[in-house]
């Protein structure tokens, strides 16, 4: 089994912090700020947001196989339950971008208790500040744009939809290698 | 029996546990998340819930200031200050512009605050909705369907009575045009600083058990009425020791007969303006 | 001049000092030791684990030493250090029906099987400071040979007596409501926040950790009509050890782990019928940690008041409202809350103080022009 952080303390604070300004701060693209080793198919950016948020409170959803490495690792080193089920994720992650799904499938919390939703973390082949899709909404100053490598604009627009549902959504995390970008479910976005 | 506690003196377990909470609250703004506090070495309803924000965002290159009242110095201030020197041995600095985490009580900062900064708050009541529906699961359905009408006829009695809205602090605030929220016992003075804020403004409420925020650059509107607009305390005077118009001012009596000065409730503030006004 | 303003922190340091200072006394009289209060103030240390939600006889007294015998602040000192351990599991339920018992009595039969056992009890003590005696230095030690037998011997004896309610049951007069919880997982109420309504897993936490002045106060306003129609009678109260039992998952079946002594209650009520359920009688449970009879005794008749929502009836008084009582119940939260109106308040007062001298003055708030304050 391949290790986890060095300093549980001190990397999963590093990472918490650059995650919480990721998600203020929808669309800016943020290192991860440790590093990790996973398992070959987590980018490291989704190993260490998983070790840094997952324990055995939080129901994890993944589209691994759960015998392969990288399902074990998770489990070894959160205690996550896995689960078969989206809606009853906290958390979920798909490491195939080509088979993306509607956003809708997961949890997307209630009326009541809209913070009872899943966060799903969705790895790419890369990204940038330069694409066509328009960002705005709180955390944003005015507009920011993201481009999301090889995340077809069928699995944006079904995002897009959800932005009626607010306060119900999904918020997610877009990740690469190192690098991490937050869409929250307050994000509207825009297609140019 | 010696017992050894965790950076920050939380486990780390409970940490996760907050900072999912906290997430989850920026990504809803205004809307109160439930968490499973802890009892903490300091009493509820002397920050407890602010405390708990603070152990879980803190690491070792954070430099933290604590303020109370707008002072760095008043007691609570010192001891909280004191008990992250102790548990995770921080940089602690009365500077608001050095601080990357501001832990307060009832004031935001006068001097403004910048991108990337963190404002924790000390909640005591999370719920704006309390003296209007004490019964919880009330309240939550009130947020839940936006049935606000309650809280704008409260507003509406007090113009009645009083030809004004009579809240002095802790004045409800619409968040991203979703949810109304108890921006802490802050003077209402404090309230326009919350409106597109560059900074992440988290708040904490550790008896009542629940975490809300308002992310950067996010709309913030203190209720009020087209004919009777929300409107800021202000003073004739200025600060007896800086001479500021501009700041929040705090009440010394200074004798038995009823006379008395006023200065700055920012004491950072104040002091920063007389050393310009010296050089 | 500006003691507001400067000098927090020296204030602090010395206020500090002085707690330990006064915590000791005189240096002059020899300092109590955390043994002595294990042991002479048993029923203080009692208290002190029952709210402190921690089963630590030694953690409970050095927390009253160090609070100078201040029970809520003892609790509070508890508490903090109860967060922060580590758990390595759940026990299973422990077994009440086989506690051995140091006492055992019924209200409701003159004799039940097993016997009615006193016990040490100060209901039939006289109420009379005994200046020379126990109060006083080594005292009276006459109790050490009066040949009772208070062995452990004893004890075992009185293990496996039955439950009053039990032989009730048997005779169809009640339900079993479930009130003997099986292995089925319980909710944690100190990992969750509270939520209303609650189930009674929840409630009985609460109350088993609540306040013992708030539990028996709400408990007498249920007596005085405040919530219950008629006499509530004592089916059964016994206080004694049991074992708690572990499956450690290395090994997979249960081991002792230690043993705990428990105060339980059962408080029995007469139910006329209703549509859904037929007459018999209604039952609340109290179980507290150490020796509490009052608290137990108090936490059962709310029990009972608080499944009043649940079986249809109407919620009239406070005591019957599980919002007001489960939200009110945890003197850690209510001696902090009452408690922090010490902190300082200078601005929000401030603030009230110029909406104040505004309204005095008459200073209608024009419509769309600024306030300003008669400075």
């Amino acid at each position: 089994m391949k290790k986890g952080f060095d300093s549980d303390t001190f990397d999963s604070q590093a990472v918490f912090r650059n995650v919480l300004t990721a998600m203020a701060n929808p669309g800016r693209i943020v290192d991860m700020g440790v590093d990790l080793c996973p398992p070959e198919a987590l980018h490291q950016a989704s190993g260490a947001i998983l070790l840094t948020l997952l324990d055995y409170e939080t129901p994890f959803w993944c589209d691994l196989d759960t015998a392969s490495e990288a399902a074990r690792w998770v489990s070894f080193h959160t205690g996550a339950p896995g689960i078969q089920t989206r809606k009853q994720s906290a958390f979920a992650l798909y490491t195939d971008y080509d088979n993306l799904d509607d956003p809708g499938t997961f949890n997307m919390g209630t009326i009541a208790s809209p913070d009872c939703s899943t966060t799903l973390i969705v790895q790419t082949r890369g990204m940038d500040n330069k694409g066509r899709i328009r960002m705005t909404g709180p955390g944003i100053q005015k507009e920011c744009f993201l481009k999301l490598k090889g995340i077809k604009e069928g699995f944006l627009r079904k995002r897009m939809a959800l932005s009626a549902h607010y306060p119900l959504g999904v918020d997610m995390i877009f990740v690469c290698d190192r690098v991490l970008a937050a869409v929250p479910r307050t994000t509207r976005l825009e297609i140019l | 029996m010696s017992h050894q506690y965790n950076f920050a003196y939380l486990d780390e377990q409970t940490k996760k546990m907050i900072r999912r909470t906290m997430l989850k609250a920026v990504a809803i703004p205004g809307f109160q998340v439930p968490f499973g506090g802890r009892e903490m070495p300091l009493p509820y309803g002397w920050g407890t819930g602010g405390i708990q924000l603070t152990a879980s965002l803190l690491g070792r290159d954070d430099t933290l200031k604590v303020i109370d009242q707008g002072s760095d110095d008043t007691v609570n201030a010192v001891s909280i200050k004191d008990f992250f020197r102790k548990t995770a041995d921080v940089a602690i600095t009365e500077s608001t512009r050095a601080a990357t985490i501001i832990q307060t009580r009832h004031r935001i900062p006068e001097i403004p605050l910048s991108e990337g900064q963190i404002m924790v708050y000390q909640v005591p009541i999370p719920e704006p909705l309390q003296f209007i529906e004490p019964r919880r699961p009330e309240a939550e359905k009130m947020h839940a369907f936006v049935e606000y009408g309650a809280m704008y006829v409260k507003l509406y009695e007090d113009i009645a009575r009083h030809g004004r809205i009579a809240m002095s602090f802790d004045y409800p605030v619409h968040v991203n045009g979703r949810y109304i929220m108890s921006p802490s016992p802050n003077p209402k003075f404090d309230n326009p600083k919350l409106h597109m804020s560059p900074a992440l403004h988290l708040f904490g409420a550790g008896r009542e058990k629940r975490i809300y925020a308002v992310p950067p650059f996010t709309e913030v509107v203190s209720l009020d009425f087209d004919d009777y607009p929300f409107e800021l305390e202000r003073w004739k005077g200025a600060c007896a020791l800086c001479g500021s118009k501009k700041s929040f001012l705090d009440e010394i009596l200074t004798d038995d007969q009823g006379t008395r000065m006023f200065i700055c409730s920012d004491t950072e503030f104040c002091r920063r303006a007389r050393e310009k006004e010296a050089s | 001049m500006y003691v507001a303003v400067k000098g927090g922190e020296t204030a602090v340091k010395n206020s500090r000092k002085l707690v330990a200072k006064t915590r000791r006394g005189p240096a002059s009289i020899p300092e109590i030791t955390t043994e002595q209060i294990e042991h002479q103030m048993g029923l203080a240390v009692d208290r002190v684990m029952a709210e402190g939600a921690l089963y630590d006889r030694n953690a409970a007294a050095a927390a009253i030493k160090q609070a100078q015998g201040d029970m809520v602040e003892a609790i509070f000192l508890v508490r903090a250090f109860r967060t922060t351990l580590k758990r390595f599991g759940n026990t299973k339920p422990v077994k009440t029906d086989q506690m051995r018992v140091l006492r055992r009595i019924s209200g409701v039969f003159k004799d039940i099987p097993g016997g009615q056992i006193l016990g040490p009890t100060y209901d039939y003590t006289h109420r009379l400071i005994d200046f020379e005696g126990e109060g006083n230095g080594d005292g009276d030690t006459s109790f050490a040979d009066t040949g009772i037998d208070d062995s452990d011997a004893l004890a075992e004896r009185f293990r496996t007596l039955p439950w009053v309610v039990d032989i009730l049951k048997k005779q169809g007069l009640m339900d079993d409501d479930g009130e003997t919880v099986g292995d089925g997982e319980a909710e944690d109420l100190t990992r969750r926040p509270l939520k209303i309504p609650a189930n009674r897993d929840i409630r009985l936490q609460n109350l088993a950790r609540g306040d013992e002045g708030f539990l028996l106060a709400s408990a007498y306003s249920i007596q005085r009509g405040f919530g219950l129609d008629r006499h509530p009678f004592l089916g059964e109260l016994r206080v004694g050890h049991v074992d708690v039992m572990y499956v450690p998952p290395e090994l997979g079946f249960e081991i002792k782990i230690g043993e705990i002594k428990l105060t339980e209650c059962f408080m029995l009520n007469r139910f006329d019928g209703s549509r859904e359920k037929p007459p018999g009688l209604e039952n609340g449970y109290g179980l507290v940690f150490g020796q509490s009879e009052r608290k137990a005794m108090s936490m059962a008749l709310l029990d009972r008041s608080l499944k009043t929502c649940e079986q249809g009836g109407e919620v009239r008084y406070p005591a019957q409202d599980q919002e007001f009582i489960l939200s009110h119940s945890d003197n850690v939260e209510s001696s902090g809350f009452v408690q922090h109106l010490k902190l300082p308040h200078y601005v929000d007062f401030q603030s009230e103080l110029v909406f104040l001298r505004n309204l005095k003055n008459g200073t209608k708030a024009k419509r769309k022009k600024k306030v300003e304050s008669p400075v």
